[in-house]
Formats: C-alpha cells, sequence, structure tokens
C-alpha cells in the first residue's frame, strides 16, 4: 500500500476519531516507522519480532482513541524517506481542502441522506483521483 | 412542569448520538481494509477468525486486541498483526465483528476488476453504500 492510499484511509477514519493529537502522530509516527524499518538490520535477531508489537503498544498506550490510526501508520511500509514526509503533508493539504469545502457540501440544497459522512467519503474519494495523477506527473 | 435540558445535557447527548452514528458504520470500512491492503486469499479466513474471536474476547480493549493479532500472526506468520489488530480495534461489539469478517471474506472473495481496485473509487463506492444505508434507516 502506498503512502497516499494511507493518507487517504486516514482520512475516511479521521471522521470516526477526531482527537487535538492527531496531527501530532501523523508527522511523526511515518518518519518513526521509516526509522524502524530502515534500522531493522541493525536490530539483534533476539529482540527483532518484538521491535514492532513493542512499539505498537507504546503508541497505543500513549493514546488509545488514535491507536487504528497509530497502527495504520507503522503498518504502511516505507521505502524512501520522503514518503514518510509525504503523509503528513498530504494529510494537512486535503484537511484544509475538506474544511474549505465544508460549507459546500453542507448546504441546504444537499438532500439529508447524502449529509454528513457519505458526502464527505465520496468527496474524500474524488480528491483521491486528483492526487493521485497529480502525483503520476 | 418539564425542566428544560440544559446546555451541559444537550452537549452530552450529542456527543454519545454523534458517536453511536460514527460507529455505526465503521464495519463498512474495516470489511474493505484487507481488500485495499491486499491481504493474501489463504490468510483472510485467520483475520476473518481473528476478528470474531477478538469480538468476544478482546471487545474494546485495544492492549488485548494486540496480544490477540500477535498470538496469531505467530501461528500464521503472513498475517499482518497490525491490521488485525487495527481492524479490532475500530469495532465496537462483538456483533460488527461478525459483520465486518463475513463482508470482508466475501469481498476478498470476489473477482474485482482491477481498475476499480483503487482507494479512490472504493471511498466513493462506501459513500454510495453509506447513502443508501442512510436512506434506508
Amino acid at each position: 500500500m502506498n503512502p497516499i492510499d494511507t493518507t487517504f484511509i486516514i482520512l475516511a477514519l479521521g471522521f470516526l476519531f477526531k482527537h487535538p493529537k492527531q496531527k501530532y502522530y501523523i508527522s511523526i509516527l511515518p518518519v518513526i516507522a521509516f526509522a524502524v524499518g530502515y534500522f531493522n538490520a541493525n536490530i539483534p535477531t533476539s529482540i527483532e519480532p518484538f521491535a514492532v508489537p513493542v512499539l505498537a503498544i507504546l503508541v497505543c498506550i500513549s493514546s488509545k482513541e488514535l491507536a487504528p490510526m497509530s497502527l495504520l501508520l507503522l503498518f504502511t511500509s516505507y521505502d524512501h524517506f520522503w514518503e514518510a514526509l509525504l503523509i503528513p503533508t498530504l494529510w494537512f493539504v486535503i484537511t484544509s481542502l475538506m474544511e474549505y469545502l465544508k460549507p459546500r457540501i453542507s448546504g441546504d440544497y444537499i438532500p439529508s441522506f447524502i449529509h454528513g459522512h457519505p458526502i464527505r467519503i465520496i468527496s474524500l474519494g474524488i480528491l483521491y483521483h486528483v492526487f493521485y495523477s497529480l502525483s503520476l506527473l | 412542569m418539564k425542566r428544560m435540558p440544559e446546555n451541559k445535557d444537550i452537549l452530552k447527548s450529542h456527543t454519545v448520538g454523534q458517536l453511536q452514528l460514527n460507529s455505526s458504520y465503521s464495519w463498512i470500512i474495516v470489511a474493505t481494509l484487507p481488500f485495499l491492503f491486499q491481504m493474501p486469499l489463504s490468510v483472510t479466513p485467520v483475520w476473518a477468525i481473528g476478528l470474531i474471536v477478538g469480538g468476544f474476547i478482546a471487545n474494546k480493549h485495544v492492549l488485548r486486541w494486540i496480544a490477540l493479532a500477535w498470538i496469531l500472526s505467530v501461528f500464521f506468520p503472513l498475517m499482518p498483526f497490525l491490521l488485525l489488530a487495527c481492524c479490532g480495534i475500530l469495532l465496537m461489539d462483538w456483533r460488527q465483528c461478525i459483520y465486518a469478517a463475513v463482508l470482508g471474506s466475501a469481498l476478498t472473495l470476489i473477482p474485482i476488476p482491477r481498475e476499480l481496485k483503487n482507494m479512490g473509487t472504493l471511498l466513493i463506492i462506501i459513500g454510495l453504500i453509506l447513502m443508501i444505508y442512510q436512506k434506508v434507516k
């Protein structure tokens, strides 16, 4: 799974867990996950199987509300350092875009059954196609 | 004379309602995660059984979910334990675990065209399903 996909899953799940610390976790965790993956070869073989689970436990203890998002960020494979930086950058850009779109997608002219989560998730899907096409340029 | 609800009560009830609304569809998103992360077909039954078992023994306990997923990954090394733990934490009760396990397994078994296997299209489909779900509800 590439970082763009991970970012959009987190954004879709972000409607479920809104937390003030969310932005700090999104900024730091991809870098930690990349560092763990990068230095994995240098970790002694006896403790290697415990590295990721212990990290997952520590992250989940630090914020139980953000545990699903943190686990997804740790699960994603980062091949390059720029991929670890892409997730927070993209998250901040799309969050600002969604805030800008909020008055437009919550107007009275939109039918009530589309209001809220359905229209937000559909908007995210459309934004994914825009950003994915941009990443191929 | 009926007591007028205080602001605090309104705020509290709104928050609870919001949480219930948020959690009512999380199983639909969870069911798409193994498909999105391209989980191998051989591992999907383990993921589904882990989710159902976890629904009964680890329900709502973050660390129990991590422990259960870790134990399962010892016996089935191909199964990504972070993904199972993340899926379990996102679900609220054992019913949602069963729904997600069944839908998730069905999604991995259905031969879906390659063109549809991207996050954007899936988000739009999830949005449409939620729209129908809200209308029927």
